[in-house]
């Protein structure tokens, strides 16, 4: 299982994963979305490894991954999805960030600690910076996995992929979905470094499920 | 468990598509292998049959391909042939029209419906061949959707559901661990097919995959479609693959599409990537079909590293490659193992995402016949990031520039130097694309001296920072399969190049640590080359110079000395050899602690002190005449420590250690035979052995104990 979407800026957002469709259902509700999305399939051309988003909570904030999904009685053989669950509560935006400012720091770009003003319009993403790298079995996904990662502004995005996925399509996806989640997440105050945000507001259609 | 009957959420009566699909990814979320199973046969059922009006299937094939990775065998095989059928169907003939609009609605709208408008390619032509993702509309039908989502998924269903074989299906199999479901009896084709649903999708999909690479050969309007281009033709040469490896009759058709393909694209930086899945499926089918992979594996270890070492998804995947394909590298004489100079380019520029990866690609690099190559190249790697960025900028000079300066002269900065005949041939030898120890210059010490303003640099510092690891491991391999002559050529060129690295101060001190400490290390593994080498030993032990400048290296050099040159680790020993090493470590301890330090003496760790005081009282114990030279020498370790030039330039409590050891060392050589003892253990086989030379500090305290049974007995 490998459908993760997160958000790891300096501050830190964890979306998880459900279905492709909760995605679309709620990227039509959500009128900010756009309707380019809504009629065209090639926006998200190639979505098994997205399969949706879903708001994770940060622990601290009082939900653990185990109150997302009832416990089993019994045996459950389903260590891939329980473990997955675990991973995604331990996938920390450490490794990202550190990604990010070693790219940075090798280009020469100063990095700025404000949070600069999202822009109204979808922006385009292709030369914002990016890249892969691997995690090792057992930190924190039982598996090995790769992340894909992008940087936008003051934020990151990471989507984590099985080592065999086709990784230009990971980028790709990421770079498309990236400009329609900065605007739906409006951040109207700048958030203080290190600190968690939670996605999802309390008329969202995400939060019947939880 | 659910309170009451009416919360139990089940997706058996749902009739709506959209509903079901949304009710389907709760039960997919419960961890359950029954719902799993229950939401997949209820998916299937509603696929089966014709929908209604107004529903469409586009909402399920992603709950499909969900359960199919949970849990592939929740599908029975007639199932899955009714799924394969309508995926081939999807595949090959979606609508050729593009999809219309929503009606708008409104007091104006026109009562006439427009003609749908073809569909066209990435390029604005109008489409003459079936619909792929790849083909561009304003808007889309429900069939061309499902067009795109059956490609999305076609690769996971042909690994759990395309193959062949006998087995017969084992329901304990665990989630997710078993991705080829069997069948026993291939499904009866339905009446219109002339293939059976596997075979009849098998058929299409290869059809839809030479659609994909006829497709991407027209050049895109938007940059966006170039993009899906490129991953649409790797994610099709993948497919072919496991075509290829289900059902080897379309082999021959493969090959040849595949070759037409790669020659295509070899010399387009762009399809780069897409190389590698090439290159994959002739590395696959080496030995079954007459394929020959060497050309292409020798155009992609040759030439793709060199060029595009500076494209950071490129490089990561190019080393996944290798790591995937690391039993190829075990042949010496191999292509993959000759060009290790070309995929450390890829480290050496994208050191932090990579680094973790060649942690685990170096052991396969490394054998005999490369490790004094790779040893050079791991110390100058951080010149090496220096190089490739001086390339990448000569590249980008106008011709009218790159014209070399005056070659009489001497070159002003490092582009110039780039073309200069002084520094050509260096350059061309750290950025070689293959192993060529013989042709390795005398020295690099003029290029690196060159390439010192780049020192300071982001992207060399981040190599630099990737040596230390790398070194380490590198040491940890080579000890595995070294024998006595590597290893002392190993000691000899270590001593060597710790002149000759790299100025950059924090990459010295790293590399003098491992250095050092993987030197202990090797004289242990092989103790009788501190006589071999007694030569360069001593010439790099006199040289005051190095306490200094690289204390971790001079320190365990002396202790090694100290642990090793005796006669019962080589008999050939002598008495003057141990005499001569004496003297030359007494005249530099002489050196560092005079009373009355000049501007010139050099400061150094008082560990390297007390080490050098140690290895001086273990010769004294085998070569009992030099005991007197010592013990005095050691009595005035109390006036030293007590100078006030001293004690202004090392701590308290660092003068208190080496007192106290130059007390104990003295005692213990007041007592030669119980010295010898101490200090010359037989050689460390057993545990107990190894356990008492780990105490030789207690046992040196044991004995100043019995010796002082009063406080306050101090040597004058």
């Amino acid at each position: 299982m490998r459908r993760l979407l997160s958000l790891t800026p300096r501050a830190g957002v964890l979306l998880g994963c459900g279905t492709p469709s909760i995605l679309e259902e709620n990227l039509w509700q959500f009128p900010f979305w756009g309707t380019g999305l809504r009629e065209n399939p090639r926006t998200m051309p190639l979505t098994p490894f997205i399969h949706g988003i879903y708001p994770f909570g940060d622990p601290g904030l009082g939900r653990t991954p185990g109150t997302l999904f009832p416990k089993q009685r019994g045996h459950c053989p389903w260590m891939k999805w329980r473990s997955l669950t675990q991973g995604v509560s331990l996938f920390s935006s450490r490794q990202v960030a550190t990604q990010c400012q070693l790219l940075q720091t090798s280009l020469g770009c100063p990095s700025s600690p404000q949070l600069p003003q999202l822009p109204d319009e979808l922006m385009s993403l292709q030369d914002a910076p990016g890249g892969l790298f691997q995690l090792p079995p057992g930190d924190p996904f039982p598996e090995r996995v790769t992340v894909v990662w992008l940087s936008v502004l003051a934020l990151a995005f990471a989507l984590v992929c099985e080592p065999q996925e086709n990784l230009s399509l990971a980028e790709i996806t990421l770079r498309r979905l990236a400009p329609r989640l900065l605007v739906s997440l409006r951040l109207l105050v700048p958030v203080p470094l290190g600190a968690r945000v939670c996605f999802g507001a309390p008329s969202s259609p995400f939060t019947p499920y939880f | 468990m659910s309170p009451c009957n009416d919360l139990i959420l089940s997706c058996d009566e749902i009739q709506d598509t959209k509903l079901l699909s949304l009710v389907s990814s709760v039960l997919l979320a419960q961890g359950n292998k029954g719902e799993v199973a229950a939401v997949g046969q209820r998916v299937v059922q509603v696929l089966e049959r014709r929908l209604p009006e107004g529903q469409s299937a586009r909402f399920l094939l992603p709950v499909l391909a969900n359960v199919i990775s949970l849990s592939p065998e929740s599908l029975t095989e007639e199932q899955t042939n009714v799924v394969s059928k309508k995926l081939a169907d999807w595949l090959r003939y979606a609508s050729l029209q593009q999809g219309m609009a929503q009606p708008s609605g409104g007091f104006f709208s026109s009562p006439r419906t427009k003609q749908p408008a073809p569909i066209t390619e990435v390029d604005g032509a109008v489409a003459t061949d079936f619909f792929t993702v790849l083909s561009v509309a304003q808007h889309y039908t429900q069939d061309q959707w499902l067009n795109v989502q059956t490609f999305s998924m076609l690769r996971n269903w042909l690994l759990c559901y395309g193959g062949k074989e006998l087995d017969t299906f084992n329901p304990g199999a665990t989630a997710g661990g078993d991705r080829c479901v069997t069948a026993v009896v291939p499904a009866p084709a339905t009446s219109g097919q002339l293939l059976p649903p596997r075979e009849h999708l098998r058929d299409k999909a290869f059809e839809y995959c030479q659609r994909l690479a006829e497709q991407s050969t027209r050049r895109p309007l938007k940059k966006d479609d170039g993009d899906l281009q490129k991953a649409c033709l790797i994610e099709a040469v993948k497919i072919v693959d496991i075509i290829c490896k289900q059902d080897s009759s379309y082999m021959c058709r493969a090959v040849s599409f595949l070759k037409v393909l790669h020659s295509r694209i070899c010399g387009d930086a762009t399809y780069a990537r897409a190389l590698l899945p090439i290159a994959q499926f002739f590395l696959n089918y080496n030995k079954l079909a007459a394929v020959d992979s060497d050309a292409i594996c020798k155009h992609l270890f040759t030439d793709i590293p060199a060029q595009l070492f500076h494209n950071p998804s490129l490089a990561f995947e190019f080393v996944q490659f290798c790591k995937d394909n690391s039993q190829l590298f075990t042949d010496s004489s191999s292509i993959f193992r000759q060009s290790f100079p070309n995929l450390f380019k890829f480290l050496a520029w994208n050191s932090p995402p990579l680094i973790s990866e060649f942690v685990d690609l170096l052991p396969f690099l490394l054998d005999p016949g490369t490790t004094i190559e790779i040893f050079h190249l791991l110390l100058d790697l951080p010149c090496l990031t220096a190089a490739l960025d001086i390339q990448l900028r000569a590249a980008a000079l106008p011709a009218s520039e790159k014209a070399g300066a005056d070659p009489a002269g001497k070159p002003a900065t490092c582009l110039e130097a780039f073309h200069h005949p002084l520094y050509k041939s260096m350059f061309q030898y750290l950025l070689r694309s293959r192993s060529a120890p013989e042709d390795a210059p005398d020295s690099l010490v003029p290029l690196r001296q060159l390439l010192g303003s780049l020192a300071g640099s982001p992207r060399v510092v981040q190599c630099a920072e990737t040596v230390p690891v790398l070194l380490e491991l590198f040491f940890r391999v080579v000890a595995e399969f070294a024998d006595g002559s590597l290893i002392n050529q190993l000691v000899v060129l270590l001593l060597q190049r710790s002149d000759q690295l790299y100025e950059i101060p924090a990459f010295k001190e790293d590399v003098y640590r491992v250095l050092g400490s993987n030197l202990a290390m090797l004289c242990g593994l092989r103790p009788a080359l501190v006589v071999e080498l007694s030569t360069e030993i001593l010439e790099f032990s006199g040289a005051v110079s190095n306490i200094q400048s690289k204390e971790a290296i001079f320190t365990h050099m002396a202790w090694a000395i100290g642990e090793f040159l005796s006669v019962s680790h080589d008999k050939r020993c002598t008495v003057e050899q141990i005499t001569r090493f004496f003297e030359t470590l007494e005249a530099v301890l002489f050196e560092i602690t005079q009373l009355r330090p000049q501007a010139s003496t050099p400061s150094c760790a008082p560990r390297a002190i007390s080490v050098l005081m140690a290895t001086l009282t273990k010769l004294a114990a085998r070569s009992q005449d030099l005991i007197p030279r010592v013990s005095m020498f050691l009595s005035k370790m109390r006036t030293f420590v007590q100078s006030p030039a001293v004690t202004s330039v090392y701590c308290e409590e660092d003068l208190e250690e080496i007192l106290i050891r130059a007390t104990e060392l003295m005692n213990l050589l007041k007592m030669p035979s119980v010295a010898q003892f101490v200090f010359t253990p037989p050689v460390a086989s057993t545990r107990f052995q190894r356990e008492v030379n780990d105490s030789l500090p207690l046992a040196l305290r044991m004995v100043t104990q019995l010796l002082e049974p009063a406080p306050g007995s101090m040597p004058v």
